[in-house]
């Protein structure tokens, strides 16, 4: 073999391994689906699709947010806790008679308020996000708790059910309308807006968006404050599906969240990542959850299973980046 | 961090230091005013007893932390690690070779989630989240949720009632550990690579220090001093379980950062640690006698945390 078809084969395999790094979750989640639908034929019923979108919906809005956060460089730990907390203010607002407006507008403003003091603590007091949102973590478990007592908070309220998890409009249940909804919100403000352009940048290199003029404080604050007001709508979502609320109702959620985003291959180093891949994450962590169960492997087993996956995900895109620089 | 400070910048860093001495004195007066039970010497011998296992523990996460990493895995590998200790007590494994064991285990584990930071490149919150993950997949399913008892008397003399010189023996143990650390930070050539590895990981590769094995020390450190944290706390409970220490992490974390700690690694102190884990210690010790909902303690300790942070952020080079 001469030479140059030695470089040019080189470069082929270049290409060809540069492309399977970018675009292989794509093969491996089609991959994954078409074995289960051709070993189970529970899988591949349309009522288990629905059911898997429908599971997916809570875990899809907090990926989205989560996918904003690791892209501008942070991310958020406190996304599980927060949501729980808004969702056991809400049910006692609703046990309590208000309307379900109130109880709404409570939720938001729980997150809203968790969200913004993560961004304030992050961006103005310098302090690395896994810090700040661990501590909030705790604050908010601890707030879900003293309201709760530990307690399950009951309500009653089928309209507000209606609209954020048993209803449907047409043939598409609630909670995954509310998912699209935020996901093409997200997905413009990300990708169609200077916001987005600067989150790209300050994830790239937070120093250089500062010498370059960018707000980085500002942008930072609104991802804390984006991710804080979402988590209320997930806690919202998460008891109108139950019926109730627990103070631990959505704890563990940040996980899967963390999980789908960086199995969608949105880099963990910041300044890569988009809300379609996050999209692929999600279905991959919503049909993974949905084969385990179907395969009869315990809660425990499964943590054990995403645990190994999150970190072989990180994994696999530190290989990527490696491909892509070579 | 530069080697030539300002004498404000000295002065804030004394005060820095000086703050949980004084924290914890107000704490005590405060506890002991409004319970006559806190200055009693058994509740006091408690105390001591109990910060056992946070302050082991917070004395390897100072070394991980001083080389700017981080372990948010240590209350469910701990919780494991009780649970295997209980269970090879439970089949008569002398409890001597059990605890060697149980050392060895935590270091294993904490290698493993070294050798992927370090070699796989991938940020160690993100290695040691998914090991939290899988400890606790793991805690459940070993144990069904159901705690494992430990009946094997010579376990808890030596180890839970034991005393020299009227000291405990976790205590004792507390003490070793932290004249080991000390020693080991201070007088040692690998010791003083930590620091330089934690100021800036390049600078000190071209100066002819390995980062990588020095990194991965850390992890073993941390490993063997959680496994000794974990006997020591399943003496003191009496048993292995899932899920036995949900705020482990968090005091852990709180000792350090408290004490001063950079999380950007390169500052870290392990004498100042022990007033942090000492503060959080006389918290725990004083919220519980007070009676103050275990709730309210995630808040208070949440807060603590963030001001110990912000309070740092002045001398802090992280960004983001």
């Amino acid at each position: 073999m001469s030479a140059p078809t030695d470089l040019r084969a080189n470069r082929a395999s270049h290409s060809v391994r540069r492309r399977l790094a970018d675009n292989g979750i794509f093969l491996v989640f089609a991959a994954l689906v078409v074995t289960l639908a051709v070993a189970s034929p529970t899988f591949r019923t349309a009522q288990n699709f629905g059911n898997i979108a429908q599971q997916s919906a809570t875990l899809g809005i907090a990926a989205f947010a989560m996918t904003i956060v690791i892209i501008s460089g942070s991310i958020d730990l406190s996304v599980g806790a927060v949501a729980s907390a808004a969702g056991v203010v809400a049910a006692q607002r609703l046990a309590m008679g208000d309307s379900a407006v109130v109880a709404v507008a409570c939720a938001i403003a729980v997150g809203g308020v968790f969200g913004l003091l993560n961004g304030i603590v992050v961006a103005i007091g310098r302090v690395p996000s896994f810090i700040a949102t661990l501590a909030s973590f705790y604050v908010a478990q601890g707030i879900a708790l003293a309201l709760t007592s530990g307690q399950t908070v009951g309500y009653s309220s089928p309209v507000f059910r209606d609209v954020f998890a048993t209803g449907d409009l047409g043939i598409i249940p609630t909670p995954l309308l509310w998912a699209a909804l935020v996901g093409a919100c997200v997905a413009f403000l990300l990708h169609r807006t200077t916001f987005g352009a600067d989150l790209f940048a300050i994830g790239g290199n937070a120093t250089s968006s500062r010498m370059l003029g960018l707000p980085v404080s500002r942008r930072r604050m609104g991802v804390f404050a984006i991710s804080g007001v979402l988590m209320g709508l997930v806690g919202l979502i998460f008891i109108a599906r139950i019926g109730n609320a627990r103070s631990d109702g959505a704890v563990g959620l940040e996980f899967d969240a963390i999980a789908a985003v960086v199995i969608g291959g949105t880099s963990f180093s910041g300044g890569r990542g988009s809300i379609a891949r996050t999209t692929v994450g999600v279905l991959f962590v919503g049909v993974l959850n949905n084969a385990l169960a179907l395969l009869n492997v315990d809660y425990n087993s499964q943590q054990i299973i995403k645990g190994v996956l999150v970190v072989s995900a990180v994994l696999v895109d530190r290989w990527a980046k490696a491909q892509r620089s070579a | 961090v530069t080697t030539i400070l300002t004498a404000s910048t000295r002065r804030a860093r004394a005060i820095g230091a000086l703050l949980p001495a004084l924290a914890t004195v107000a704490l005590v007066v405060v506890f002991s005013l409004s319970s006559p039970y806190f200055l009693d010497a058994g509740n006091l011998q408690n105390l001591f007893i109990d910060a056992s296992t946070l302050l082991i523990c917070a004395f390897g996460m100072t070394l991980v932390i001083l080389v700017g990493e981080i372990d948010l895995s240590v209350g469910a590998v701990c919780s494991l690690l009780t649970i295997v200790l209980a269970t090879m007590l439970v089949n008569g494994v002398p409890w001597p070779l059990a605890a060697g064991m149980i050392a060895l285990l935590g270091i294993i584990v904490s290698a493993i989630m070294g050798a992927v930071t370090i070699v796989g490149q991938v940020p160690s919150f993100i290695v040691t989240l998914g090991a939290m993950s899988v400890a606790t997949g793991l805690s459940y399913s070993l144990t069904g949720s159901i705690a494992v008892p430990i009946t094997d008397e010579g376990f808890f003399s030596a180890l839970y009632f034991a005393t020299l010189l009227g000291v405990p023996a976790p205590t004792l143990i507390v003490a070793l550990a932290f004249v080991a650390v000390l020693v080991f930070q201070k007088r040692t050539a690998l010791g003083r690579e930590f620091v330089a590895v934690g100021i800036n990981r390049e600078a000190a590769r071209l100066s002819g220090i390995v980062p990588g094995r020095v990194r991965m020390f850390a992890f073993l450190a941390m490993g063997a001093l959680v496994g000794v944290g974990a006997v020591l706390a399943a003496a003191r409970l009496g048993s292995g379980a899932p899920n036995s220490f949900p705020t482990l992490t968090l005091d852990v974390i709180a000792a350090v950062v408290i004490g001063g700690a950079s999380l950007t690694g390169g500052r870290a102190f392990i004498t100042r640690t022990l007033l942090g884990g000492l503060l959080i210690a006389t918290l725990n010790n004083g919220l519980t006698l007070l009676n103050i909902n275990s709730d309210y303690q995630y808040v208070i300790k949440g807060v603590i945390i963030l001001a110990a942070v912000l309070v740092d952020r002045s001398t802090a080079k992280g960004d983001g």
